[in-house]
């Protein structure tokens, strides 16, 4: 008797591949961590009030140890558990609105799936640190290979924002309230052109179909020539027209996880 | 029967085969996915309030206070001419309008600026105003229709030199 499901799990739970991907994912999310949260946590801001000055110092010595990936895999655990009290306690039930924004939301989650990937065997302090020790044998360096089966939580991450964002605006008038959205922001309440309307109905129906084409087509590989490109415009053009802060280029730096990681590692070394 | 009882038997077999740490790593999937799940799930979907689980709709509220506004002007009730607002306030364009001109919030400030585009609208003419203001997750909500006209300036007919 045949039995695919095991199969099937082997092959997405049991993935020995080069970390550099994970690595790449490491630093890049900590940059956005600091770019969305920083301002909120310095020194300057929360010294008034003891929690947040406490949870301010061990963001910044978290997200600094998983940056140089120096105990990557404790300041990772200790990072996850701080942004996710960041966005639950602070945003939520201090309703703190820049901290429980979608976009800070998306970081805490994808820190928290970067746990169970092996981001500190590339390009960290701790292999740095692994190669000293073992110097004097010559080309004995550990190597960058470890079990990446977790970036099947990221790449799943990422289609459940797409598809929820797609349910989010299938519905009828979603043209008018993109609309309300582009004329809020640049028109005002005097529409210069009113043929521009059928530009944004065209705009809506293709920003719902691309949401649920991403949903799904990135887990297929021989899509990913055309719909990656697809969806960084997508979202650098969002990114250009909206003040979503750091959600385009976190969205951007996600799809990394969909590239086979051996396919990365030969490009990392090619560049 | 037997033979179902043979295969269930033989499947019991393999998963006692299934490396221990491939079974962890599937609760760990199985036990995430439920994690991401449940937001939006909950929130989107079944349509609770809970603000501690986190849904994905992005930019729902944001631009929702903005009404569209359009100015027509008669002189007979069957010709309407599009009326530049613009034209009529501080600025020639909307381009180098002050935000507070260009952007209407709501009916109240609507009805403000109609009111004030009646005193500027010229002799004998009627002003018919079509305004729809934004809502939370849906489209406009029309607040004046043009069905019936916002205000009109009667002629002032002169006789032997004073006004009537």
């Amino acid at each position: 008797m045949k039995i695919p499901f095991f199969a099937l799990l082997k092959r997405n739970l049991e993935i020995k591949a080069s970390t550099r991907s994970s690595a790449v994912l490491r630093i890049g999310l900590v940059f956005l961590a600091w770019s969305c949260f920083s301002n909120y946590l310095i020194i300057y801001r929360t010294f008034q009030s003891p929690d947040r000055l406490l949870i301010g110092i061990l963001f910044f010595i978290f997200s600094g140890m998983l940056f140089l990936g120096w105990k990557t895999k404790f300041a990772n655990i200790g990072l996850a558990l701080i942004l996710n009290i960041l966005i639950l306690y602070f945003g939520v039930k201090d309703n703190f609105v820049q901290l429980r924004a979608h976009h800070a939301n998306l970081i805490a989650l994808s820190i928290t799936w970067l746990c169970f990937l092996p981001s500190g065997k590339s390009f960290s302090l701790d292999r740095y640190l692994a190669i000293s020790k073992i110097k004097d044998q010559k080309h004995n360096f550990p190597n960058e290979i470890g079990e990446v089966w977790a970036l099947n939580l990221i790449r799943v991450q990422v289609s459940v924002v797409y598809f929820f964002a797609a349910i989010d605006k299938s519905y009828l008038d979603f043209n008018e309230r993109l609309e309300q959205i582009l004329q809020s922001a640049y028109f005002g309440s005097y529409f210069p052109w009113e043929s521009f309307r059928i530009v944004i109905l065209i705009i809506s129906i293709f920003t719902v179909l691309i949401l649920y084409l991403l949903s799904f087509g990135l887990f297929i590989k021989s899509w990913h020539r055309w719909l990656m490109p697809m969806g960084i415009i997508f979202h650098i053009f969002i990114y250009l027209l909206m003040p979503v802060r750091t959600f385009s280029l976190t969205m951007i730096l996600l799809y990394i996880s969909f590239l086979d990681p051996n396919d990365f590692y030969y490009f990392s070394k090619r560049i | 029967m037997i033979r179902n009882l043979y295969n269930l038997n033989e499947l019991v077999f393999k998963i006692k085969k299934v490396n221990s740490i491939l079974l962890i790593r599937l609760f760990i999937f199985i036990t995430a996915f439920s994690g991401m799940l449940i937001g939006p799930v909950s929130r989107q979907l079944i349509g609770s309030s809970n603000q501690y689980l986190r849904p994905w709709r992005m930019f729902s509220t944001w631009g929702r206070n903005i009404c569209d506004v359009k100015y027509y002007l008669t002189d007979n009730n069957m010709d309407f001419f599009s009326l530049d607002p613009y034209e009529f306030m501080k600025s020639d364009n909307w381009l180098d309008a002050p935000r507070k001109i260009r952007n209407l919030k709501n009916p109240k400030q609507v009805k403000l600026n109609a009111k004030k585009m009646c005193k500027l609208i010229p002799e004998g003419q009627t002003l018919y105003v079509e305004s729809k203001c934004g809502q939370k997750r849906k489209g406009w909500k029309l607040i004046i229709s043009k069905d019936k006209p916002f205000c009109t300036k009667n002629k002032i007919y002169f006789e032997n030199g004073i006004s009537k």
